[in-house]
């Protein structure tokens, strides 16, 4: 056998094609995730300010910090 | 890069449901071709495409705009499926660098191995395309890769060279001992 022959044959073998909707399942999917990040930067973000309430007042920070989790995780599961 | 791209790639951090539509639509057909070619298992292209794109619009804003972005995202790909062999066991822990032993064969491209005698006559074409597939599931991925990569239409040396990570030198010197040993393989398993 040539290595010619070789290439030929490598060169046959068939390409792949994407389903149909493939490509508009695929950028629904993006744009989900990209969503997701949004709202986990969000929540992030207010940490920093949930604690200092937290420390600043030390009888209520427990409740308080609760009922601040609680709405982070409403708007993540949204 | 051209301008028609840099305006999709920006369109798509905008968060354009459309715009990251039609990136799919345009590296689909490679993506998918590069990790079937990479795994060998056609049943695993569709969700490791996927798993590949969403990577590409995880890390779009990261890409360097003097890059090819078409490279980029086969180097994904590329990825994506070495991460496939790698958890199941089917990964050989090999870089893709030249070796001396690979050295000693580079610069001879031209040099053609003697026909067997009357090949025609032995193989049919469906005999043939098995034996090279065969033959090329006994190859090492480092030789493997680069040699389906450079068969792939639309998939140029420099585009291989920088999903592999090594120079366009070390990529003809790989797909030239690729083919040498895969005439080997055939040749012995005959």
């Amino acid at each position: 056998m040539r290595i010619e022959d070789l290439e030929d044959a490598l060169r046959r073998e068939p390409a792949w094609d994407p389903p149909r909707g493939f490509a508009r399942r695929i950028a629904e999917l993006a744009q989900q995730q990209v969503d997701t990040r949004v709202r986990l930067l969000g929540v992030l973000a207010l940490v920093p300010q949930a604690v200092r309430n937290g420390v600043r007042n030390s009888a209520a920070s427990l409740d308080g910090l609760r009922w601040t989790l609680r709405q982070y995780w409403l708007l993540i599961a949204q | 890069m051209v301008e028609d791209e840099r305006r999709l790639i920006e369109a798509c951090l905008t968060g354009d449901e459309d715009a990251c539509a039609r990136l799919v639509d345009a590296h689909a057909r490679m993506v998918g071709t590069v990790i079937w070619r990479a795994t060998g298992d056609h049943r695993l292209v569709e969700d490791l495409a996927q798993d590949t794109f969403l990577r590409v619009f995880h890390a779009l804003n990261s890409f360097d705009r003097r890059a090819k972005l078409s490279t980029w995202i086969y180097t994904i790909a590329h990825r994506v499926a070495i991460d496939h062999l790698r958890k199941t066991g089917r990964w050989q822990q090999e870089e893709f660098a030249v070796s001396p032993d690979d050295e000693a064969v580079a610069g001879i491209e031209q040099l053609h191995a003697p026909p067997m005698a009357n090949p025609d006559a032995v193989f049919e074409r469906d005999e043939h395309i098995r034996l090279v597939r065969e033959a090329l599931a006994r190859l090492p991925d480092k030789y493997r890769l680069p040699l389906l990569y450079a068969a792939i239409d639309g998939l140029d040396y420099p585009a291989i060279a920088g999903m592999l990570g090594v120079t366009v030198g070390a990529v003809k010197t790989l797909v030239f001992r690729a083919k040498r040993m895969l005439k080997d393989e055939i040749t012995d398993a005959y």
